[in-house]
């Protein structure tokens, strides 16, 4: 008798899932603590990435990066997260000196790494869609130059209390908008 | 720059996605390709050549046509 073979229309789902499910249990105890409340942070987060790597999954995002990278991406974006919750704790247990210089190297490292998988999955990308990469990345250096220039004077002037966390946001934010402009150009 | 790669595809039956895996870029950049938006490199541009068995300047013609040279 004949049976039919199946095909598994997704082979990458397991190791996707395992991935975005890991990630968002970093992300979720790093909130969690954060909050004062891990018990719902940890399982939120556990469910929020679950969801992330069913949808990436079975909706590929357009730009053509290899699922390998994406999956190395997303752990490593979780482990800067965590690397930097480490060092605020570190920082407010007391830690000072040559001691928190070391303790400041771990998410250094880690925000290294992620920059690398960051420029590895671009380089991987064919060469329109580096284009676009590369004129979204010279869009959200320019922008945020803009942005950090103003907001330093305003800190010099006394007006605002400068937060680098808040930069950060801005350059991905200025990123994410020149992504959006060139992809609307290339459409 | 206007190109004919919309018209040799549909001749051949293929759609944006399997000329995309031949050429091995997205279906995006063969989008932005058809509709003029975007340019291929060199290596692209020769990749398509071979595909669709003509020569780029058959494939590609500038939007206003090259002037003569001034003596």
């Amino acid at each position: 008798m004949h049976t039919p073979h199946r095909t598994n229309p997704h082979p990458q789902m397991p190791a996707n899932l395992l991935t975005a499910g890991i990630s968002g249990a970093m992300l979720g105890i790093v909130f969690g603590l954060s909050f004062g409340s891990l018990w719902l942070g940890l399982p939120v987060g556990i469910l929020l990435g679950l969801a992330l790597g069913y949808r990436f999954t079975v909706t590929p995002p357009v730009m053509r990066y290899p699922v390998r990278l994406v999956r190395a991406i997303f752990l490593a974006g979780a482990f800067c997260m965590m690397a930097i919750f480490v060092f605020m704790r570190l920082l407010r247990a007391g830690w000072t000196g040559s001691r928190a210089l070391l303790a400041g190297l771990l998410p250094a490292l880690a925000w290294a790494l992620l920059v690398c998988l960051l420029a590895a999955a671009i380089a991987s990308l064919d060469e329109m869609q580096r284009r676009i990469q590369t004129e979204a990345i010279a869009i959200g250096f320019a922008g945020s130059a803009v942005v950090a220039g103003g907001y330093g004077l305003l800190g010099i002037a006394g007006v605002v209390q400068v937060n680098w966390g808040l930069m950060v946001l801005v350059m991905a934010l200025m990123w994410l908008a020149g992504k959006l402009w060139t992809m609307w150009r290339y459409r | 720059m206007k190109n004919r790669l919309k018209e040799l595809r549909a001749g051949r039956g293929w759609s944006q996605a399997e000329l995309a895996e031949r050429l091995d870029v997205s279906r995006q950049t063969v989008n932005a390709l058809e509709t003029g938006r975007y340019d291929p490199s060199l290596p692209l541009a020769f990749k398509l050549a071979a595909l669709f068995g003509c020569r780029i300047e058959d494939l590609f013609q500038p939007e206003e046509p090259p002037r003569p040279a001034r003596a």
